[in-house]
């Protein structure tokens, strides 16, 4: 029954609408008030909860549902979409790359308002987004105002000094590279801001005002939250929410990575986190990313930091990541080609040439360590061993732009920095060009990625927190698909038919993020999928489900269904379902929704299910080929891209999965 | 004549003053009996240091090391006095960004605006009240046609259904199945637009009340509406939308009073560019 396995959901569900499925909601519900009746009778008083009298019961539990459906419904029903990783001119590299703008634009703009971009162009959403965590990096927060400000410690410093004439004399871009290399390297200059100091104080404080001044619980959601940059130049960075207020979040300093006040470890991070709960009584949890750039070093296996992995280290991991960041503008971690070749659809914005910076290339045997899907994969076998799974993580998309703007749509991407910035020369120049590596990145592959969607009752701190918290999320590369995806022993094909999809997916089963224990003896697990398209967006192609397994040998496996898609395609002798076709037209950057469909539901049950084997699943919706922001840039600015741009992207969404785990 | 116009002279007048300065500065200087300024390290100037290093080392500072820190700080006097006295401080890039940022901060602060009256927060509020007004709220049931092709069909797919409705059928099941909601209860217009789409979310407004009307398409299909409740948006009492209006008010203020600030004293100024065909300068 899962968390709202509520009597009142249960009698919405006999209305009659729901008249097929009645007969089964009554048989549950004559069990589950039969149970309660029995409760004293088996001396297991309600002493806590006072005495309990069957006329009190019967007012509690009513047998008669009220007419309305709707009335008493305490599941989420629409998606909040946000960002919870966004950067301001706050951050040291952001300031460098010439973001000017503050947290408090930042919010305003999430919002929905029209802005002025650090280059001088209005700007706007097409739709305000529901929350956002402006989460500037700790370390140096603030740097960049003390920098531009003249800081006299600062400038004393060759490098302050360089920096400061570079950013100066026009050449931001190089000074901010360089200022991301020596932070990487750990060689920052002296005085530069550490917890203590003025002007560290200051910028936090301006953080917590700008959340706190931009909050409207009911309508938009202001996080306090910041980004641990650890990992060097191996990127093992997290992103900190609060789920408290000011006051609460202005009891401590953003933990920081460079010693001796910070650390590069994660493990010193929760340590963190538990003080800081314990200090300021909020909670916090943190959201890891951009694995893709690690190296190998996000979803370890043997060891971390020269420590064996132990009960420990993936328990406290479980702990404070339950949610983990899959796309965003330095590409998609989803899956890759080289784990997954028999997925056609994961070749899709990957960056895996190098680590963070460039300074060191990428070798195949460290993607497994790297992306999501195998890091699922990996977490089963972790928790086999050690008893707990460490990577049991749903997913979110958000934007990582360093430039105050949550603009993630393709045809109103304001980019990742503020160089990046709608230009015409912005399709053209390099992001990362390391000589001595070969590891090159261009500014093209950066991506207009991606949003996280919510199923929070309401839009507050606390509910959006708490529904992060249980993973009922799924990430988007942008568009605001609305996805629902249940799991549970007794869903069947009627359902998909039933005009309240969202109630039966509740009352039979668990959401997104949750759990499948105790398989009933000769029953498959069977899930309930549906996706709504944006409604101002592209036609669905079709919903997939991942399905990833632990073998009876202990070796991991993954498989891939098509389980529902649009028009009357047939899957071919090879198992593989035709294209939907393609209907972007990129010279003028334009699409038609000919193709696809607006909604797709079903219901699947998994064909080859073995109750003894630890198992995950995982919804993937595609919508239909649309132009990426790259053909949208040729078009407006009339520049002809560099050979091998892409220009035509299929737009996705992927949902927390939902364990099963034999008893 | 002549020495009238001499007298008259600026040159004069300021060589004079001079010499008044200098013969004031020697009497005095002569008075103290030294030619040594003097560098006070004030008491509080001394804590604030052992403070600061205090919170960037987590300890105390050594009595070796407040003295080291002491002896930098004059170090540090020293030198910035001499510097200034030749004139180092003039055209530094740095230096004259770092007196506009003070300047500016502090002609912000004080033509900052003080706290809002309740007044000021109403009239605020009355001139911008379509920013602080909610959304009109809207309620309806609506049902997905099972549509597939041109507008004619949609005219007909409705008139069919219509007829059915007023035989007395079953409007929920009419159609199709859907994950859109069949029934909508005190909503906002913009979250109806975020579901169904702008378009759909327009046309609420303007169909009759209590009654089954259609098609009325959205990006998802043709639908049946019937609209059971309307309410605009109404300019909200202050009382329940104070902090949103206060931040708005001060956030006006705030960027007024550094632009008047800059107005007026750009006004004491006659600014004259040169013209310039530096190659550095792009061509559009």
């Amino acid at each position: 029954m899962g968390r709202f396995g509520s009597f009142r959901v249960l009698h919405e569900l006999t209305g009659k609408d729901n008249a097929m499925n009645a007969p089964y909601i009554r048989r549950r519900l004559i069990v589950m008030l039969v149970g309660s009746l029995l409760l004293p009778a088996f001396g297991v008083s309600a002493q806590d909860a006072g005495e309990a009298d069957k006329a009190k019961l019967e007012k509690a539990f009513p047998g008669k549902p009220n007419y309305s459906p709707y009335a008493g419904r305490t599941f989420p029903t629409i998606p909040l979409f946000g960002d919870t990783h966004l950067h301001t001119a706050f951050s040291m590299d952001a300031g460098a790359f010439g973001a000017r703008l503050t947290p408090k634009d930042a919010y305003k703009f999430a919002r929905g308002e029209e802005i002025t971009s650090n280059s001088g162009q209005p700007v706007k959403l097409s739709r305000p987004l529901d929350f956002l965590v402006v989460a500037d990096h700790s370390d140096g927060m603030g740097f960049f105002p003390q920098l531009m400000g003249g800081d006299p410690d600062l400038l004393a410093t060759p490098q302050g000094r360089k920096w400061y004439d570079q950013i100066k004399g026009g050449q931001g871009a190089d000074a901010a590279m360089d200022i991301i290399v020596s932070f990487s390297s750990n060689k920052m200059p002296k005085g530069f801001p550490i917890p203590g100091t003025t002007s560290y104080r200051n910028a936090w404080q301006e953080t917590i005002k700008a959340a706190e001044a931009y909050n409207e619980p009911g309508r938009f959601t202001a996080f306090i939250g910041f980004e641990w940059t650890a990992g060097g130049s191996s990127n093992l960075h997290r992103n900190i929410v609060f789920r408290g207020n000011g006051t609460q979040a202005g009891l401590v300093e953003p933990f920081t990575t460079l010693p001796p006040l910070g650390s590069g470890d994660p493990v010193d991070l929760w340590k963190w986190m538990a003080a800081t709960e314990q200090k300021t009584g909020s909670e916090v949890l943190a959201i890891a990313h951009n694995g893709n750039l690690s190296n190998g070093i996000m979803f370890p296996m043997i060891e971390a930091f020269g420590k064996k992995l132990d009960s420990d280290y993936v328990q406290t991991r479980a702990r404070w990541e339950p949610l983990y960041e899959v796309t965003q503008t330095k590409g998609t971690g989803e899956a890759h080609p080289f784990l997954s070749p028999n997925d056609e659809f994961a070749n899709f914005e990957i960056w895996d040439k190098g680590n963070l910076d460039g300074t060191a290339a990428k070798s195949k045997d460290m993607l497994e360590f790297e992306y999501a899907r195998a890091a699922l994969k990996n977490g089963l076998v972790l928790e086999a061993r050690l008893g707990t799974n460490p990577y049991k993580f749903g997913m979110i998309g958000s934007s990582d732009a360093h430039n105050g703007l949550a603009a993630m749509e393709e045809d109103n991407f304001f980019g990742k920095t503020a160089p990046q910035e709608p230009s015409p020369e912005r399709m053209t120049k390099a992001f990362v060009d390391n000589q001595k590596t070969g590891v090159k990145i261009m500014d093209w592959e950066v991506s207009a990625s991606g949003f996280a969607a919510v199923w929070a009752t309401e839009n507050t701190r606390e509910a959006i927190f708490d529904a992060m918290k249980r993973r009922e999320t799924y990430a988007t590369t942008g568009p605001r698909m609305i996805v629902r995806f249940f799991g549970g022993w007794d869903y069947a094909a009627a359902d998909a038919s039933n005009r309240m999809p969202a109630a039966i997916g509740y009352a039979k089963g668990v959401p997104m993020g949750g759990d499948l224990e105790k398989a009933p003896n000769g029953k498959s697990p069977t899930f309930l999928v549906a996706a709504l398209k944006d409604p101002i967006g592209a036609n669905l192609d079709r919903i997939q489900i991942v399905k990833g397994w632990v073998d009876k040998d202990g070796k991991t496996q993954e498989k891939l269904y098509d389980v529902v898609w649009s028009g009357n395609r047939q899957p071919g002798a090879d198992g593989k379902l035709p294209s939907v076709g393609n209907t972007v037209d990129v010279a003028n950057a334009t699409w038609t929704n000919t193709i696809g469909a607006p909604e797709l539901i079903t219901v699947w049950k998994d064909p080859q299910f073995d109750p003894k084997l630890r198992a995950f699943y995982y919804a993937r919706v595609i919508e239909i080929p649309t132009p990426r922001w790259t053909a949208y840039d040729a078009k407006r600015f009339g520049v002809k891209p560099l050979p091998g741009t892409t220009m035509v992207l299929q737009e996705r969404a992927y949902t927390a999965p939902i364990w099963y785990t034999p008893s | 004549m002549r020495l009238r116009k001499i007298l008259k002279e600026p040159l004069l007048h300021f060589l004079l003053i001079g010499v008044v300065l200098f013969a004031f500065v020697t009497w005095t200087g002569g008075r103290r009996g030294s030619d040594q300024a003097a560098i006070v390290v004030t008491s509080a100037q001394v804590e604030l240091l052992a403070e600061n290093y205090a919170k960037a080392w987590g300890r105390p500072p050594t009595q070796a090391e407040l003295s080291g820190l002491i002896d930098d700080r004059v170090q540090e006097e020293v030198a910035v006095r001499e510097a200034m006295a030749a004139g180092l401080d003039r055209d530094d890039t740095i230096i004259r960004r770092r007196l506009r940022q003070k300047y500016e901060v502090m002609a912000e602060e004080q033509n900052a605006p003080a706290a809002p009256t309740d007044a000021d927060l109403s009239a605020y509020l009355a001139t911008h009240a379509d920013r602080f007004t909610p959304a009109a709220t809207v309620s309806f049931d609506q049902i997905v046609l099972d549509v597939a092709g041109t507008a004619t069909d949609g005219e007909r797919a409705a008139a069919l259904a219509k007829a059915a409705l007023q035989q007395g059928g079953d409007p929920f099941k009419l159609g199709r199945a859907s994950m859109l909601p069949t029934r909508v209860d005190s909503t906002r217009l913009d979250r109806v637009a975020r579901e169904f789409g702008p378009t759909f979310a327009e046309r609420l407004p303007r169909l009759p009340t209590n009654e089954w009307t259609g098609p009325v398409s959205s990006p998802f299909g043709v639908h049946l509406v019937r609209v059971s409740g309307y309410v605009p948006g109404v300019v909200p009492p202050l009382e329940t939308v104070r902090i949103a209006v206060a931040r708005e008010w001060e956030n006006e203020r705030r960027v007024a009073a550094r632009t008047e600030a800059y107005r007026k004293l750009r006004e004491r100024y006659q600014v004259m560019v040169e013209p310039s065909r530096a190659s550095s300068i792009a061509a559009r």
